[in-house]
């Protein structure tokens, strides 16, 4: 890519992602009232989904050979986490299954920009998705000033790389799963309610000292280990963690799966089509 | 008096078929486009493993500090997950509102309540047999002890389980009733209710665990009576009286407010076209 | 229609378009088979087809329902590909060449729509201006002209979802255009719309064809509203073409049925060859099968009986052609046998 392309597509990307902002804030001022509760529900929805495991860690100070400070910080970084995800990729785009399933497809297809373009910025909603960035945030600052621990610059680098590889992860997961849907549209439509609550739920589980089947499933079927456990394990020293590039590195795999499994998907569907169309939730 | 007789138990036969084909549909729906359908289930034994896991983790003593054991936390997980679309009530009708799909079924001779209970009990046969059964039979294998603490508990549990769905349900209606009234978007609707289960209902972390004092405020909301309180009842984590009380109280009070609700904003409701 | 040029925009070649349908018992066995061994069965959509369309043509592209449209559509906005065959459009693949191909194509599907459902009309033409990186200037003159020639002013800031069906479309269709398409895709645009909206959209198609000599493709089910659109039909059955011509081509060669009607005085005569419809005071009406007997003979028999004051004759309308024609097929007549039954097998895949 020559350097003037390379200028045009990120032109063209801060371009996609200011009309998205705008929309996201046009579509939260139609409704303060509405907005608001949408804000509040999501921040809730995103702190209850860690809210169990801080209440397990408080009521037994630590768990797993990992202190209360500990675990609630690993608890924070997977709700920062998902809330970048629900910043970044909302509109279903992290919950491609419903695009796919719906027969929504077709709408991003008949656009002429490449689909990375399009699902990098059509689900970004600043407006909707700042708010459930709040409870991790907050759990990371708790836990950051009950720690005996100091984070210089580098520490700070460190965490913004593990935070974007969770990222990724999550993402990766969504659509290695989410591109069942081309196969099967109605079954599989809602399969990413499924594979994002599962992550949620075990994002949170710690997996130092677990049984190695236990430990092995959740860093290959599930790879929630991923999420949370791992980075914050490298990112606070605590010992029993994983090689500190393990991390990225199955990020890395992640995320080629998932590209395969939906390239191969849209192949697919490509020649079969969909026989099914709901506008439901379509740009609403 | 015959006749009325009669016209009654045919009226129920009636309702019997009706629910039966709504529910044959809803989970021949779900089963038709292959074997896909199952990862659902597959995903939520991996969480039944992983909870299994976090119990032995945290040790004896600080399970006995709780008065629980981790083999009878075990079979809590296992049978959790296992009655997941029963303790789990969710019909979907905050979206069929939305997008306008429930006008046609005004069309159907057949209460609206009706039809969602049935296909909810559609999904809810379909995960027992191809996800609960299996599940519980794997777990027996596994060496997770699932009898009942006792005779009369399972009895309790009998009773208790229905109760459970009874409250689900009823929830469920009241929370999409008044939701669906003063116009929230769906998803909002479900946000407020996945957090609050999530969190309150003891279907993920058994209330004994949690703090004490959010764990007996807990206990006392609905959302206890529609999960934990069979739970409990059946590994003997809580008194079956006091809990049955509860859910008896709880459905009652559910469904006379669910009547109120659809009532009070029939007109609302049913005028609520998803535009 | 006009200024219509030899150059090709668009071009099928023997394509073939088959779809698997899961085949699906009600009982518990077959529901329960149909998991381990379940059983489809294929049906051929596209069967072989060919076509080609010139730049500046508007071509009414017509059939029953499964006849095949909606998947050429697709097959020609490249949201499919073709399973044998291949498609050509503006010199592009529409598949292979997606992004470059969408960004010269405007595509309306009657039944979705573009429009961002929550936003204002207005901020949905924004959002397109910056996704099709529309030139400021071009942008702005094609914003007025649709606006004017679909009247959208009215509720150009209203949000899409509070929008009439009639006014959903003309913002749809606005939205299509934009960007300047040399080739538009028109599926079942007017379906359900009043005559005044759909009288809105024709104008600004035949307006853009006359100006810009944009080539329009058009599905729909009201054959009145293509006649007036399209200077071509191609008329589908069962996945291939069942005729390509104009549309008096069209009657000449499905129809042989023609009206008269005559102006006498007194009664109206008894024709044995032709159907009696009704009368309207003096005005007798009546159809008759061109092939049976001609209008002269006709009007020799009437003119035995009575005076007659009047003549007038014409072709049965195009909606009552295709209705025809269509009812010839369903019931299997010989008419079918000049196009192909739809191959059906039942396959069971090795899963």
């Amino acid at each position: 890519m020559t350097v003037v392309k390379l200028r045009k597509t990120l032109r063209q990307i801060g371009r996609l992602l200011a009309v998205h902002s705008m929309l996201d804030l046009m579509l939260m001022t139609r409704s303060t009232a509405e907005f608001w509760i949408w804000a509040i529900t999501d921040t809730i929805m995103n702190a209850a989904a860690v809210a169990g495991m801080v209440m397990l860690a408080t009521r037994f100070h630590g768990i797993g050979g990992w202190s209360q400070p500990q675990i609630i910080f690993m608890l924070g970084f997977g709700a920062f986490s998902k809330g970048m995800v629900n910043l970044l990729f909302g509109y279903n785009v992290s919950a491609i299954s419903r695009r796919i399933g719906r027969g929504q497809l077709d709408h991003t297809l008949i656009q002429p920009q490449p689909l990375w373009m399009a699902f990098l910025t059509e689900g970004f909603n600043p407006a909707f998705g700042l708010p459930t960035l709040v409870p991790g945030g907050a759990l990371l600052v708790w836990s950051l000033a009950h720690m005996q621990f100091h984070s210089g610059p580098a520490w700070w680098l460190r965490f913004v790389g593990y935070m974007f590889c969770s990222i990724a992860m999550v993402i990766a997961f969504q659509w290695l799963w989410g591109s069942t849907a081309f196969y099967a549209p109605r079954a599989a439509e809602e399969i990413n309610s499924a594979t994002s609550e599962l992550m949620e739920d075990l994002k949170t589980f710690p997996l130092s000292g677990r049984s190695p089947a236990v430990r092995d499933m959740l860093l290959t079927a599930v790879p929630a280990g991923f999420v949370a456990w791992a980075p914050c394990a490298a990112l606070l020293g605590v010992p029993g963690g994983l090689h500190p590039m393990l991390a990225p590195a199955a990020s890395a795999i992640f995320c080629g799966l998932a590209l395969l499994a939906f390239h191969r998907g849209l192949a697919y569907y490509q020649i079969s089509g969909s026989q099914r169309y709901s506008d439901f939730g379509h740009r609403r | 008096m015959i006749t009325s007789n009669h016209s009654k138990t045919w009226q129920l036969i009636r309702f019997l078929r009706k629910t039966r084909a709504t529910a044959a549909m809803e989970a021949t729906s779900i089963s038709g486009e292959g074997a896909l359908f199952l990862v659902r289930w597959l995903l939520r034994l991996l969480r039944t493993a992983a909870l299994i896991g976090i119990w032995n983790q945290l040790g004896a003593q600080k399970l006995g500090s709780a008065g629980a054991t981790a083999a009878q936390l075990g079979a809590y997980t296992v049978l959790s997950e296992a009655l997941g679309d029963v303790l789990r009530m969710r019909t979907g009708m905050e979206f069929a509102f939305f997008n306008g799909s429930v006008a046609l079924r005004f069309l159907r001779p057949f209460g609206i309540l009706q039809q969602f209970a049935a296909e909810c009990l559609g999904r809810a046969a379909l995960g027992g047999i191809c996800f609960g059964l299996p599940l519980i039979a794997g777990a027996a294998l596994c060496g997770v002890h699932l009898a009942p603490v006792s005779g009369s508990a399972l009895i309790w549990f009998a009773l208790s389980l229905p109760l459970a769905a009874a409250t689900g349900l009823a929830l469920e209606y009241m929370l999409i009733g008044v939701g669906t009234a003063y116009g929230f978007h769906p998803y909002t609707v479900n946000n407020v209710r996945e957090a609050a289960f999530g969190v309150l209902s003891g279907a993920f972390i058994p209330l004994a665990l949690l703090p004490t004092t959010v764990a007996k405020v807990a206990s006392l909301l609905p959302f206890a009576s529609q999960a934990a309180a069979p739970l409990e009842i059946y590994t003997g984590l809580g008194d079956p009286r006091t809990l049955v009380a509860l859910q008896l109280f709880w459905t009652t009070t559910l469904w006379i407010a669910t009547a109120v609700v659809w009532r009070w904003n029939r007109e609302k409701l049913v005028l609520y076209d998803g535009g | 229609m006009t200024m219509q040029s030899t150059e090709m925009v668009l071009e099928l070649t023997n394509v073939t378009m088959r779809f698997r349908q899961r085949q699906r018992g009600t009982d518990l066995g077959s529901i329960l088979r149909g998991l381990v061994s379940p059983v489809f069965k294929t049906v051929t959509a596209l069967d072989g087809l060919s076509l080609r369309v010139a730049r500046g043509e508007v071509v009414a592209y017509a059939g029953a329902n499964g006849a095949g449209k909606s998947t050429t559509i697709k097959l020609c906005t490249g949201l499919i590909r073709p399973e044998t065959g291949t498609v050509s459009a503006l010199g592009l693949d529409p598949s292979r060449d997606r992004v470059k191909y969408v960004g010269r194509i405007g595509v309306v599907f009657g039944q979705r729509s573009e429009l961002w459902f929550d936003q204002p009309v207005s901020a949905s033409f924004n959002w397109k201006r910056v996704v099709w990186d529309i030139p400021d200037d071009r942008y702005k003159a094609m914003e007025g002209l649709v606006r004017e020639l679909l009247g959208l002013d009215s509720f150009y800031n209203t949000t899409a979802r509070e929008l009439s069906l009639g006014q959903r479309m003309r913002a749809d269709l606005g939205l299509a255009l934009l960007h300047e398409p040399e080739l538009l895709f028109l599926d079942e645009p007017t379906l359900g719309l009043d005559a005044l909206a759909k009288k809105q959209m024709l104008n600004i198609i035949k307006h853009l064809n006359e100006q810009n000599n944009i080539t329009a493709i058009v599905t729909s089910h009201d054959m009145s509203e293509l006649e007036q659109l399209a200077g071509r039909i191609v008329l589908m059955h069962q996945g291939r073409m069942a005729f390509d011509g104009d549309f008096d081509m069209l009657r000449r060669e499905f129809s042989d049925w023609r009206y008269l009607v005559i102006d006498t005085p007194g009664a109206a005569p008894v024709l044995n060859m032709a159907d009696y419809i009704a009368s309207d005071g003096s005005r007798h009406s009546y159809r008759f099968n061109t092939a049976e007997i001609t209008v002269a003979e006709l009007l020799a028999r009437a003119s035995a009986q009575q005076q007659i004051n009047d003549v007038e004759t014409h072709r049965p309308d195009i909606d009552e052609v295709i209705a025809g024609i269509y009812e010839k097929w369903s019931v299997g007549s010989p008419a079918d046998q000049h196009v192909a039954t739809k191959q059906t097998e039942t396959v069971h895949p090795s899963l």
